[in-house]
């Protein structure tokens, strides 16, 4: 039989990511930038 | 009122505005009056839908219904036919409903053979459109024997569903969901993936409480994922070099479970098994995914207004 | 030049990143622009450290605000050019 030799990929790393979406967060900034730019603001 | 005191035989024709609102032509011989309603405006039934289902708004359409009602015994028998009808069940709207039926009212309450709601497409955050919904009123309790629809470039299909509010298992089963487009809902610049999944979502409500237990997604063949240029990734990446690996994956297998809470917090778990191609690098990707849908839709909606509204205004403003 | 004259006589208008751009570029527009710019970005930085988020996060949201909020015969910056809303 012959050996084949085959170009074997690495050696398979775990990747783990967690990603928690945290819509509070994104009303609070909402928020935020409402008063950032808001009619008396100097920014805006 | 045209009475016939030979014959004894009353004969009267009544023009009706039921609760100020509902027109209704009645011709009544003896005992039976043929009741009819042509082209009414479904605006008008509101006042009835508001007795037994105060979250519904009708908003546009048109209804015939006309049958006969025999006044021993109070029982009805007709049909309607309702026509690009446009409802709203709390913020959910939907439009290009269309529905015909054969409806009886007895003392066990109303009864309707198995009928079929047709809706162009709800929008509820998402688009889900083509919708085909098969129902029966059992003793006027509301019963889905199947529904069907398009979402997110797949289709779904949910088996029988009560809709009294009552305890009950049914089954959502899912086909073909692009994984891009359910990515794209997420709003981040710079993630690209391509291929689906299939699946089946065990739904159970309780005391009128929704949720999915053991849900199971499964990619329908291979995909890949690239990402470049989403700051949250890059941020990450430079702490944790290998996390650069996923920058060009192509996968062979993913799946994912599926939980749903009842205050609807979603749960993805994914794995995928798939390799870095430039770096000939195998990588066993897990990925947990949790965040609140209900908050997520409703953030769509009111950006697609928002949105809607910053182009309407463009569009005026002189961009034509 | 005073920020809110600018925007009423169509000097500047806001970006799609979140900052103020010239839509006439004179000495004095420039220099009101570097200044109302950098105390944009130090509040921008101070809300991503606080909610953990980058500051292009920030910076998008607040484009899409800024878009938003502009009145009506103000400049934005549409597809690379300036348009009035």
């Amino acid at each position: 039989c012959t050996h084949k030799v085959q170009v074997e990929t690495k050696e398979p790393i775990t990747i783990n990511i967690n990603v928690k979406i945290d819509h509070e967060i994104r009303v609070k900034v909402d928020k935020e930038l409402d008063d950032i730019f808001s009619d008396d603001s100097e920014l805006f | 009122i045209a009475g016939d005191l030979q014959d004894k035989s009353l004969v009267s024709e009544h023009d009706l505005i039921v609760d100020e609102a509902i027109h209704m032509n009645i011709h009544q011989q003896q005992q039976t009056l043929t009741v009819s309603s042509e082209q009414q405006a479904i605006s008008n039934f509101q006042s009835v839908v508001n007795r037994f289902m105060p979250e519904l708004t009708l908003q546009e359409g048109m209804l015939n219904l006309n049958g006969l009602f025999e006044l021993q015994g109070s029982t009805f028998d007709g049909k309607f036919a309702l026509a690009n009808g446009a409802l709203k069940y709390n913020e959910y709207t939907a439009k290009g409903a269309v529905t015909t039926g054969h409806i009886q009212f007895n003392s066990a309450g109303l009864q309707l053979d198995k009928s079929t709601l047709h809706i162009e497409s709800v929008n509820a955050g998402v688009p889900i459109e083509n919708i085909e919904i098969e129902y029966v009123l059992h003793n006027s309790k509301a019963n889905i024997n199947h529904a069907r629809g398009d979402i997110l470039g797949g289709t779904f299909n949910v088996s029988e569903l009560w809709l009294d509010k009552r305890n009950q298992h049914t089954q959502v089963t899912v086909n073909d969901i692009s994984l891009a487009k359910v990515v794209a809902l997420q709003q981040q610049s710079g993630i690209n993936v391509t291929g689906s999944v299939s699946g089946i979502l065990p739904m159970s409500v309780n005391n009128n409480e929704v949720h999915i237990d053991d849900g199971l997604l499964k990619s329908e063949g291979p995909g890949t994922l690239k990402i470049d240029g989403n700051p949250a990734f890059d941020s990450i990446a430079e702490q944790q070099s290998e996390l650069n690996y996923l920058r060009d994956l192509q996968f062979e297998q993913l799946s994912s479970n599926v939980t749903l809470n009842s205050d609807g917090l979603l749960l993805l778990d994914f794995a995928i098994l798939g390799k870095n191609p430039n770096q000939q690098q195998a990588v066993n990707f897990n990925y947990h995914h949790e965040e609140n849908v209900l908050t997520l839709l409703r953030s769509l909606r009111l950006t697609d207004s928002v949105q809607n509204q910053i182009e309407h205004k463009i569009k005026q403003g002189g961009v034509q | 030049v005073e920020l809110d004259d600018a925007k009423d006589q169509g000097l500047v208008g806001e970006q799609t990143d979140g900052y103020l751009g010239a839509v006439v570029s004179q000495p004095d527009v420039i220099a009101l622009i570097k200044e109302v710019n950098n105390k944009r970005k130090a509040k921008y930085s101070q809300l991503a450290s606080k909610n953990n988020l980058t500051l292009e996060q920030v910076e998008k949201l607040a484009a899409k605000k800024a878009y938003e909020k502009t009145a009506s015969g103000h400049y934005v910056l549409v597809n690379g050019n300036w348009v009035k809303k």
